[in-house]
């Protein structure tokens, strides 16, 4: 393996960099932001890099040979546990067509979300904090980039874990007036789904087997997606009638839905997004959230594919729930931010549904536009979550019914600001259409959701409805006088904002790009789960 | 033949001979010039330094040949009471440090010849527990053990707290100790001797005995109380709010662990052999279920109640009943791998724990305060101190990436490997209710403003060096864990388990 390792530095670049920070000190503003945004724009570079040599007709997921730019290393060996014989942990970081669109997306939002950070101390009043803000930030882009780049079981969990500390205190000391309450929440919230994720981790490990023949328990991901691989007499093992493979099935599952969040799991997620500050928000809805979608096509779909095939229609209904009630409780929402929250809510409800239009032998339409919505709505909400800081960070304020007639005195923001809602609800020709078209199409040739489909449709309809009436609140009508003297975009917010908009266009014109990354992925996914 | 017999009994003891005898020199320097009196500390942490080398030195002995001790000898010099003994020398060792920090033991001046002897005594205490092999010699070393601690949680004399502690550890000490004598006596009864070698199987027995069972939760009282296992916890709480925070550390981490070793070596006696290698446990009435249940609830009320605690000392009072559940859960499952976790959880408990009370020291000599309301903002007015605190906390929450989350993750595993899924439950939940109060220090820490503006003294580079030995290896095992794993297996491989 004597190829360059692309995502070993891409993964601990940042963390290097944070352990590099602490060495300097608080008042070198300067230094400290340039070496984060140094770090950020090596990363967008290597994951170009990366992107274009990319070998499309790869698929990955269940078979190593389909993984691209493997590093893998005996992490810790242990010989001779009683009952376990040898305790291994491997270093196994690889790459496919699953994991490239949520890497290029973590790329982008980390840069999104330095620049946008670029001003910390003045917009949160805390003088000299610049250190630390930027360390935890460039731990929590480890912790992020690892969670989608691990195959091995047991460091997925630390990168799991990873990125709950620096989030902590993210939000509780940089964050709003209720910061420490929902920090708290995100965490105990967050964290009571890893415990499950851990036992059914820990129940997985004592199962598997390296190969029938290599007997060496493993954590090793891509071994515990053949089910030749368990024990047959163990707790996970599909031979053995007593197995408890449906809980930890359930444990995973409720571990990932909360990170979605999937309803009823989702009553952190207002609470951290209103507190947080704007870069934080903006990591938290483009990247984060992710984490939970992807780590269910990433582990519950191939290790349980015949709990996922029994569950199917209850997991598309959570998605419906998570689509009609996050709209519905947008609709009634007064603070913005409260509103991109519920938004967010509702949109990945519609990544649920996609990834759930699981038909044997039927088309990929709904998993692929699941994760190209993944990617979609992680770029739009970061965008909506910037245009809510550029507000409040002039106004503070943030009440739908203080402003009014906006467009009058930024015009380049509310053309900003139109494009991003229009993106959100899915107006054709904006990249969340297609992948919402795609999602609808594949869970509607599924016969047995085709009624939940139908009533998802009506969240499109409330999603126009509230983006479209906070338009109008904030941007039309009569200009008020007091925001008379509001400056229209910075420099900087034009570079935060400018790239992700360039995005929303052109994949919504033309999103093969992002999809032939995906294609042989979909398609093997979906054979692994409905064979 | 006899001869080398005795030489290798005599030869078990010798770290406690050095002991005891540091102990008479250290009688003799208080009693004379104040000259040398001022010299204790030095010739007390020279004493355990050089017993921890020949503990080292001559736990060559069992690694040579299997067995070359009789089994029923009332001390042993194993595997097992190696890593122990090394464990608890070592804390001595930063416990010195710890009692030259202490302005409370201190400001009693005169008396800290005094302070010296009775640590000594619960070093020498705590030795002969680790190698115990037989419920008399246990009960002795035990006593050696508890006396001593008594008075020390009472040092400070002119305060009401600290009386009301030592009186409170006394009266339930001596009624764990009664009770605990009673049971050993039915054992006794029963069997027809003391020997932890001749109690094979009795914890397993189907359908017990009435006397054994007795005897056994009678013990298993005795012990829990030394460990502090509910329902036999109810003295920590007030002990360690009123004694001095050296003390508490002491009582809270090294005299645990010597607990936990006598704890362990029973139990496992007890078992029967074929059920320690199967790690089985569907059998009815027997140990592990007990213990099973003690687990249980001893995690729930110590973090249910840790919730709910301002002061400092007292929030980790509690928070270690609740780690104690967590060994006495490796405890209950019987299996090998459960008692690999058990010097593993013990270890990193050690140095987090440790660590943890060491803020709460060094804090309390700037701000003299254990209330965690006065701890508002030192996040920004102590960063190295708060940047240590998040290091421990987030361990003793159990959390990657530091060692605490090993200690947890061998637990989980020798758990669910022997199919006890109710604990493992348990086991969770707790952990999530932990990581609560855990997290609420540090929401104090950094998330809230100081009422007061005053510049408080910075810390030494002795103190931060200290502090960073304690720290940094949960950092540095947090990633790479093998070393101590493989020490603890190594020496358990050889305890014959």
């Amino acid at each position: 393996m004597s190829q360059f390792p692309y995502l070993s530095v891409l993964t601990f670049l940042p963390l290097i960099a944070a352990l590099a920070l602490i060495f300097v000190p608080a008042e070198k503003k300067n230094s400290i932001r340039y070496t984060a945004l140094g770090v950020v724009i090596i990363q967008v570079l290597i994951t170009v890099v990366m992107w274009m040599n990319f070998n499309f007709s790869l698929a990955g997921i269940n078979d190593i040979n389909g993984y691209q730019f493997i590093e893998k290393f005996d992490w810790i060996v242990l010989t001779g546990i009683p009952l376990i014989g040898t305790f291994k942990i491997e270093y196994f970081l690889g790459l496919d067509g699953l994991s490239m669109p949520m890497v290029i997306l973590s790329s982008i939002i980390a840069f999104i979300a330095v620049i946008s950070s670029w001003n910390i101390e003045d917009s949160t009043h805390k003088p000299n904090s610049s250190k630390g803000y930027f360390i935890l930030l460039m731990i929590l882009n480890t912790g992020t980039l690892g969670v989608f780049l691990a195959l091995d079981f047991f460091m997925f969990y630390i990168f799991w874990e990873l990125v709950l500390l620096p989030m902590y205190f993210l939000i509780g000391i940089w964050g709003g007036p209720r910061r420490e309450y929902a920090a708290i929440k995100f965490f105990i919230y967050t964290l009571a789904g890893s415990v499950l994720i851990l036992l059914a981790i820990i129940g997985l490990y004592l199962s598997a087997y390296e190969s029938p023949e290599f007997k060496v328990h493993t954590f090793n991901m891509l071994n515990m997606m053949d089910a030749a691989n368990f024990k047959p007499d163990s707790v996970m093992s599909v031979l053995n009638p007593g197995n408890f493979r449906f809980l930890a099935f359930l444990g995973l599952f409720i571990g990932f839905a909360i990170k979605i969040p999937l309803f009823p799991f989702h009553t952190w997620l207002p609470d951290a997004h209103v507190e947080a500050p704007t870069p934080i928000s903006v990591v938290l809805a483009g990247v984060l959230l992710k984490m939970g979608g992807y780590a269910i096509l990433r582990i519950i779909y191939p290790i349980f594919p015949e709990q996922v095939q029994e569950w199917m229609w209850w997991i598309a209904c959570l998605g419906m729930i998570n689509i009609v009630y996050g709209a519905y409780c947008a609709l009634g929402q007064k603070d913005f931010k409260k509103l991109i929250a519920y938004s967010s809510v509702s949109h990945m409800g519609f990544v649920v549904l996609g990834i759930a239009a699981l038909a044997k032998g039927g088309s990929t339409l709904g998993l692929t536009g699941g994760v190209l919505q993944m990617f979609n709505h992680g770029t739009v909400t970061a965008m909506l979550f910037l245009i809510v800081g550029v507000i409040y960070e002039r106004t503070h304020k943030r009440g739908l019914d203080d402003f009014g007639g906006l467009s009058v005195q930024m015009p380049m923001y509310t053309g900003i600001v139109t494009l991003a809602f229009f993106a959100a609800f899915g107006l054709p020709g904006l990249s969340s259409f297609v992948s919402e078209l795609m999602i609808f199409i594949g869970a509607f040739s599924t016969e047995s959701i085709r009624t939940l489909t139908i009533i998802s449709a009506i969240g499109i309809v409330m999603g126009a409805v509230y983006m479209l009436r906070a338009l109008q609140k904030i941007f039309l009508g009569k200009p008020r006088e007091e925001y008379n003297d509001l400056k229209d975009l910075t420099l900087r917010e034009y570079i935060m904002f400018v790239p992700l908009a360039i995005i929303v266009i052109i994949f919504g014109i033309y999103p093969t790009p992002m999809l032939e990354i995906m294609n042989s992925s979909m398609t093997t996914l979906l054979d692994a789960v409905m064979k | 033949m006899e001869m080398t017999n005795q030489l290798n009994y005599l030869s078990t003891l010798i770290p406690e001979y050095i002991i005891i005898f540091f102990l008479m020199v250290i009688v003799f320097m208080d009693i004379s010039k104040e000259k040398i009196a001022a010299k204790i500390p030095l010739v007390a942490m020279s004493g355990i330094f050089l017993a921890i080398i020949v503990a080292v030195i001559f736990s060559g002995n069992f690694y040579s040949t299997e067995k070359i001790l009789d089994p029923n000898a009332i001390f042993v010099n194993d595997g097992f009471a190696f890593i122990f003994k090394f464990m608890v020398l070592a804390s001595s060792l930063i416990m010195i440090y710890f009692f030259r920090h202490d302005e409370e033991v201190n400001s009693y001046k005169g008396r800290k010849g005094e302070f010296y002897i009775l640590f000594y005594s619960m070093v020498l205490g705590m030795l002969l527990l680790a190698s115990a092999n037989d419920l008399i010699s246990a009960y002795v070393a035990l006593e050696v053990l508890s006396l001593p601690s008594y008075v020390a949680a009472g040092f400070l004399k002119r305060d009401n707290r600290s009386s009301e502690a030592s009186l409170k550890y006394l009266l339930f000490g001596s009624a764990a100790s009664g009770v605990m004598l009673f049971g050993i006596s039915l054992i006794m009864l029963s069997v027809g001797s003391t020997s932890f070698a001749s109690l094979t199987g009795i914890g397993t027995v189907i359908p017990a005995d009435v006397l054994v069972v007795m005897g056994l939760l009678f013990i298993i009282g005795g012990f829990g109380y030394k460990i502090s296992m509910v329902p036999f916890h109810f003295w920590a709480p007030d002990v360690f709010e009123g004694s001095p925070v050296s003390v508490t550390t002491f009582l809270s981490v090294s005299s645990k662990i010597a607990g936990v070793a006598v704890f362990a070596r029973f139990v496992l006696s007890s078992i029967s052999p074929e059920l320690q290698t199967a790690g089985i446990l569907d059998l009815g009435m027997n140990i592990n279920s007990i213990l099973v249940f003690f687990s249980i609830i001893t995690m729930t009320v110590g973090n249910f109640t840790a919730i709910f605690q301002t002061n400092m000392k007292r929030l980790l009072a509690y928070s270690s009943i609740g780690h104690i559940g967590f060994i006495v859960a490796a405890l209950a499952c019987g299996s090998e791998n459960g008692m690999l976790a058990i010097p593993t959880y013990l270890l990193i408990y050690t140095l987090m724990n440790f660590g943890a009370f060491l803020v709460i020291l060094l804090i309390k000599s700037r701000i003299n305060s254990e209330d965690i309301r006065d701890y508002k903002g030192l996040g920004y007015k102590m960063p190295f101190l708060s940047v240590m605190m998040v290091i421990f906390m987030v361990s003793l929450a159990g959390l990657p990436p530091t060692a605490g989350f090993w200690a947890k993750f061998y637990v989980f595993t020798a758990i669910m490997e022997s199919k006890l899924y109710l604990l493992a439950i348990a086991a969770i939940f707790n952990t999530v209710v932990a990581v609560f109060y855990y997290f609420r220090i540090l929401k104090t820490l950094y998330f809230e403003k100081s009422d007061s503006e005053e510049v408080l003294p910075i810390l030494s580079t002795g103190n931060k060096t200290v502090l960073a030995l304690l720290g940094v290896p949960l950092l540095i095992l947090g990633i790479y864990f093998s070393p101590v794993i493989e020490l603890a297996r190594e020496t358990l491989k050889i305890a014959g388990f």
